[in-house]
């Protein structure tokens, strides 16, 4: 792939992301008592969390078929440890959503942010600790350009999820 | 972060249809498929959608999320088991 296919193919995938694949949209009849702009940011923030899961799955996906790149098989198993690291915070943020419907205050939006930095951690150690010694540096820069949409998804989620109001 | 109008501007410079992919292995795995011409209605779109709507769609796509990570934690353990590593856990069961 050559590197301006990989710039446009990563600004595409920011737009995609940044704009919630169509997310810019304003909520009507919501009720009183509940913030406009809080429900707003969950509605995009839950369509970065959808973008985050396909994301990772099509990066792990990826990196099963880059499996003969892998200098050994040590670096390999860890990029997989951690990237299933990364996917069990991914499920632990999907529960706890799930656990508190119609719910978007300070407190979830905190804690989303949290699991957002937990993925973004695991993510980038996985990339450290074996993907970044892949061989063939064309595929190498394939796979750092998912990363970086990924990465870009992590902090639209963080930034989503600041508690509306600066609390 | 790029503003909206700088990625309208970029994209202003882009002609045609574009796949967003990697190929690896002489295997396109696509990312995006998408034409510009749609993108930039997606970033110029000012929709309404009602609240009852909104809460659908959002469970929806927690669900959807939720989904994709399992099945990566899947694929990651079933290559960890070929290597002859224990799987990790699901932290739901």
């Amino acid at each position: 792939m050559k590197i301006k296919s990989i710039v446009t193919s990563l600004t595409l995938s920011i737009v995609l992301i940044f704009s919630g694949c169509h997310r810019q949209v304003v909520v009507k009849d919501v009720p009183t008592g509940v913030s406009v702009q809080a429900v707003e940011n969950w509605y995009a923030a839950d369509g970065v969390y959808k973008d985050l899961g396909d994301l990772t799955k099509q990066l792990v996906n990826a990196t099963v078929q880059l499996k003969p790149e892998f200098p050994d098989n040590n670096s390999y198993v860890k990029t997989m440890q951690g990237f299933g690291q990364a996917a069990q915070v991914g499920i632990q943020a999907g529960n706890y959503l799930q656990s508190v419907p119609r719910t978007w205050d300070g407190n979830v939006a905190n804690k989303v942010g949290v699991y957002a930095d937990q993925i973004q951690m695991q993510i980038n150690m996985a990339i450290n600790d074996g993907l970044s010694h892949v061989k063939d540096s064309e595929k190498k820069r394939a796979i750092m350009t998912l990363t970086a949409s990924i990465n870009t998804a992590i902090k639209v989620a963080i930034a989503l999820n600041k508690p509306v109001g600066g609390q | 972060m790029m503003s909206k109008q700088s990625l309208v501007d970029t994209l202003n410079n882009v002609t045609g249809d574009i796949q967003l992919g990697m190929t690896v292995g002489g295997i396109v795995i696509p990312i995006v498929i998408g034409g510009v011409k749609q993108i930039k209605a997606w970033l110029n779109e000012k929709g309404e959608i009602e609240f009852s709507v909104a809460l659908d769609t959002g469970n929806q796509d927690i669900a959807a999320g939720l989904q994709s990570f399992k099945d990566t934690l899947a694929t990651v353990n079933d290559e960890l088991v070929k290597e002859g590593k224990d799987p990790l856990p699901d932290p739901s069961v």
